[in-house]
């Protein structure tokens, strides 16, 4: 079994909880362990780093000091991870921060963690293989947008994971768990973040075509992997159908719920509504009926091609033979004449 | 006794500014052997270099040790000088008191105790110099040009034109390289095809020149003057002499659904082909990845069972139309080997592969295209003859939209340098668009306009004012598909607002990059590229065609991302490089080469296998075994004498002796 570093990050014991069990319902189902970072505080997400770049590195290499001893930390909010990779990067070089930190109390040894997103984390498992066999009710036919946001792969010198304008790694995982990942424009866009706050209007507004986008590329679902990503997807769809040329409603959920779902793990642990535990299985039921259609019209097709195919066969071995009769009634014959010359 | 004499140059203020020189020249006349010293303001001067004249007559000195700038610099000089003072040139020193002292220090007394180390050292290392002659090498009087595009043709023509032999090795089945592919050329708009073919004839056609197509350069061996090179003329199963060019060969070729290079992918060609209609030699190339004579096995070789099929006959279409007998499908992979005095690089560049934009598509768009794309297509001969259409649906745009500065100018992508040429060629696009699609609206999003050259800037004011091209200065942050047109998502900087527009076809400035191959090219030739792949020069101003590879030249896109002009005045001046080096009949070798003495050779082997020029052999003269060098081929490295444990091996001018001595004298005081 192997082992990680956990950090939940503040938004995992508040507004995400369902992020935070279902995580680790899923990556416990796949046999990785998540032991939480003790003690850990603030990753300083959003904010510090606007103040004070050295506080920022300094708050969030407290917290890889800490789970240095652990290992590679799996921090499943994208804001977190960020922070975190920044910060590690700050300290793999002996600098200010380093010095900062043993002066508190902190020894962090250079290359001793890496941080990784929730979704690299489940990336990597699904190229591992570890989640073979564990897909016990695959998510047949359910037409899944992953939406990735910003940080989660950019900056991408920092993020160093999928390609920054046009991942796929969420796509993959999905596929992985039995759904159709769409082709859509906005997986990479900006969902306004915190900026709800301050520009409200211009908030709305980005999430309204994102979520459009969403809705015109025919998704039934949104995957989300970022809790500030959620807050603003999933919240205030009525009044953005109201203001904003909202065009429908469109259930946003957190990866790892939809991949839990598809590990057959108790809805307890994965909070999905019941409205769209209903659609996966209305969808799965629609994708079996189509297969079973699909494959019937090729058993159709086949049976069809073998009787032409051996009509075709006798046809020709009748024309043979009838040849053939005629050839050797023309040697007797001729063999006939030829005796009556001699 | 040598008697040594000691010149400490002032370099204006370069060195005596932070050296006390007087005090330097005074000291090292105290160093045992020094017969003379003196310092002076400017010694590479004329007045500098007669006063260095006549104090080596005067005092009769043997030998000199010249305290100034790097030997890169003026060893050459001042070896000229002491050789008019009746010396033999190679009696010479340089202490480097400039870059190594003066250029990087701020304390003055360390700089003058360390000017003074230095010239004692080379005092040291002059006292047991000896007197070397260089030696004398044939020069092949015949050039190799690598690349057949526009700058290995000029390259090609101009040093014909001086009456040397040229052998022209293109890997493809037709020169012409990348210009052959453009419609148009800025700012004069003259077709690519008209000015380029007539110079593609002219290689064919000039006595001088031997035209290799379809081969690669496999080695190069040997030194300036005397390179070996072993050239694989590829198979292309179709004899070149019997060949009249009537193509009836490629008009019944049954297979016919292969991606056309020439076309970029974007129109079909058969198995035996010649890329375009003015492919020079008109020889057709049979594909042997696609052939299905050559791919299907000989039926004759084939056991047929019982109750099984005889297999097919094998195609042979081509031959059995020939009518000159042209085809042989027997043809090999053919080696060639030559000797040639210089070698041209002028292996070109290849466009950005925007598959590393995502934002833009990544290739997935289908009304996303490329420059190269959109020169392809506005051709005439091209995959729509000519037609601007959308790839999705083959409509005419309403709306087109190019992006500059795609793989140019974008440190994420791995390119932070200016392509140069997109600018200009996203201008003559947005012209023949508006030509040919009067009614089309084209905008053009750039970060800023390069227009640098004659006439760039007024060819790009015509594209604005006569034309109508709509200029946005911005990044494109984003292009996606929706409702059958493509959204084009960007920022107008001048305006200060987001722009978000509707498009039918977007156009994608690409710039241009390294070949993938170069590097392995490179590493063949023994030469550097830089961190982009691009072929290093000497000096980018003042030797900006030559390669730290003596005899070796480069020109054109494959040093740097350049336009028709540039290329084409670079191979000019290749040309001209050339010809100085096949002006003459003997090359002067540089004497300061590795010498073997056979009496205290131990026969072990050991400097043979670490020569990294072969320029060492076993001999054996009356029983004894020995090594030897062939001094025209060693280049001076030395690594056979730090190989060499009886101390055989001694580089001239650099002797064990003399680098001991020079150590020495620096730790001796």
């Amino acid at each position: 079994m192997k082992t990680y570093a956990y950090y939940p990050g503040c938004s995992l014991e508040a507004s995400s909880r369902e992020y935070d069990t279902s995580v680790r319902a899923v990556f416990n189902k796949i046999g990785i362990e998540l032991k939480e970072v003790p003690d850990w505080s603030c990753c300083g997400s959003s904010q510090a780093h606007k103040i004070d770049g050295d506080m920022a590195a300094a708050i969030a290499g407290r917290n890889l000091a800490l789970a240095s001893s652990i290992g590679d930390i799996i921090a499943p909010c994208a804001s977190c991870s960020m922070s975190l990779k920044e910060a590690q990067i700050e300290l793999e070089h002996d600098g200010p921060i380093r010095r900062v930190l043993v002066e508190a109390g902190y020894e962090y040894l250079p290359g001793s963690v890496s941080v990784l997103s929730a979704v690299e984390a489940a990336y990597q498992a699904v190229e591992s293989g570890l989640f073979e066999g564990k897909i016990s009710s695959p998510l047949l036919g359910l037409k899944v947008a992953s939406y990735y946001g910003c940080l989660l792969v950019r900056p991408p010198k920092i993020a160093q994971f999928d390609d920054p304008e046009n991942p796929v790694s969420m796509d993959r995982i999905m596929e992985m768990a039995g759904a159709k990942p769409v082709e859509w424009s906005h997986k990479v866009d900006c969902c306004g973040n915190a900026y709800i706050l301050v520009d409200r209007n211009m908030t709305l507004n980005l999430v309204s075509n994102i979520l459009n986008a969403a809705v015109k590329a025919d998704a039934d679902v949104i995957a989300a992997a970022c809790p500030l990503c959620m807050q603003n997807l999933a919240e205030r769809q009525a009044q953005m159908q109201q203001r904003y040329g909202l065009k429908r409603k469109i259930p946003v959920v957190y990866f790892t719920q939809l991949i839990g779902a598809a590990m057959g793990l108790d809805n307890r642990m994965l909070g999905l509504k019941d409205d769209l535990l209903k659609l996966i299985d209305i969808r799965r039921q629609e994708e079996i009926a189509a297969r079973e259609a699909g494959r019937k019209a090729k058993e159709a097709e086949e049976r069809a091609k073998e009787a032409r195919r051996k009509a075709a066969a006798e046809k020709e071995k009748a024309a043979k033979e009838a040849k053939e009769k005629e050839s050797t009634e023309k040697e007797s014959s001729g063999t006939k004449e030829a005796g009556e010359a001699g | 006794m040598a008697r040594v004499g000691v010149f400490i140059c002032h370099c204006g203020s370069n060195i005596a500014g932070k050296v006390d020189v007087e005090a330097v020249a005074r000291e090292s006349a105290s160093i045992p052997g020094v017969a003379y010293s003196s310092h002076n303001k400017y010694s590479c001067s004329e007045a500098g270099q007669k006063t260095i004249i006549d104090a080596i007559k005067e005092n009769r000195l043997d030998r000199v040790v010249i305290g100034a700038c790097s030997p890169k610099m003026h060893e050459n000089t001042f070896r000229n000088t002491i050789r008019q003072a009746g010396l033999n040139p190679y009696m010479l020193e340089i202490a480097n008191l400039r870059e190594h002292v003066s250029w990087v220090t701020e304390d003055r007394d360390a700089a003058t105790r360390k000017a003074l180390d230095l010239v004692r050292s080379a005092v040291g290392k002059v006292a047991f110099a000896k007197p070397l002659t260089p030696g004398k090498v044939p020069v092949e009087k015949r050039a190799l040009i690598i690349g057949g595009g526009i700058a290995g043709i000029q390259a090609a023509l101009d040093i014909a034109g001086m009456g040397y032999e040229v052998v022209l090795v293109e890997r493809e089945p037709s020169i012409g390289g990348r210009m052959a592919q453009l419609d148009k050329t800025f700012p004069t708009l003259d077709c690519s095809a008209c000015i380029l073919s007539p110079r593609m004839v002219d290689v064919a056609q000039n006595p001088n020149i031997r035209l290799l197509s379809y081969s690669e350069v496999e080695s190069v061996g040997g030194y300036v003057g005397n390179f070996d090179v072993v050239i694989r003329k590829k198979a292309r199963y179709v004899n070149e002499s019997k060949c009249t060019g009537c193509l009836e060969c490629v008009s019944k070729c049954p297979v016919r659904k292969i991606p056309n290079e020439f076309e970029n992918g974007k129109a079909m060609r058969r198995a035996i082909y010649v890329p375009f209609a003015q492919s020079v030699p008109k020889v057709p190339v049979i594909d042997k990845n696609h052939c299905q004579y050559l791919l299907s096995p000989d039926p004759s070789t084939i056991e047929v069972k019982e109750g099984e099929r005889k297999p097919r006959r094998r195609c042979g279409a081509c031959k059995i139309v020939c009518g000159q007998d042209a085809i042989d499908f027997e043809q090999q992979d053919e080696f060639i080997k030559e000797k040639f005095g210089a070698i041209v690089l002028a292996t070109g560049f290849n466009p950005f592969d925007h598959s590393k934009y995502g934002e833009y598509g990544a290739g997935r768009i289908p009304d996303v295209i490329t420059a190269l794309d959109f020169e392809r297509m506005v051709n005439s001969s091209g995959p729509t003859e000519g037609k601007i259409l959308r790839p999705s649906n083959g409509e005419k745009p309403q709306r087109v939209v190019f992006i500059q500065c795609v793989g140019s100018r974008d440190e994420a992508k791995g390119v932070p340098y200016c392509s140069r040429i997109c600018c200009m060629f996203t201008a003559k696009q947005a012209i023949l668009t508006r030509e040919k699609l009067p009614d089309a609206e084209v905008f053009v999003f750039y970060m800023d306009i390069r227009a640098a050259g004659k006439g760039y800037e007024e060819f790009v004011r015509r594209a604005q004012m006569e034309y109508g091209a709509e200029y946005i200065r911005g990044r494109v942050s984003r292009v996606y598909e929706s409702d059958g047109r493509l959204i084009v998502k960007a920022a107008d900087t001048l305006a200060g607002l987001p722009v978000e527009m509707e498009a039918d076809l977007v156009v994608l400035a690409t710039g241009s990059v390294a070949r993938e191959d170069a590097f392995e090219l490179a590493s063949a030739i023994g030469i550097t590229t830089d961190s982009y792949g691009f072929i290093s020069e000497v000096h980018p101003k003042l030797k900006p065609v030559e390669i730290p590879r003596e005899g070796v030249f480069a020109c054109g896109a494959c040093l740097s991302p350049r336009d028709i002009p540039d290329t084409v005045a670079t191979a000019g001046a290749v040309a001209a490089k050339v010809g100085i080096l096949f002006s003459k009949d003997f090359l002067e070798s540089d004497p300061m080469v590795a010498e073997i003495d056979p009496f205290k050779c131990a026969a072990c082997g050991a400097c043979v296998a670490v020569c990294p020029y072969s320029a060492i052999t076993m001999e054996e003269f009356r029983g004894k075994k020995f090594a030897k060098v062939n001094e025209a081929m060693c280049q001076g490295c030395g690594t056979c004498t730090a190989a060499c444990r009886p101390g055989a091996a001694q580089l001239k001018g650099q002797t064990d002796e003399q680098i001991l001595r020079s150590v020495e004298a620096v730790l001796q005081w």
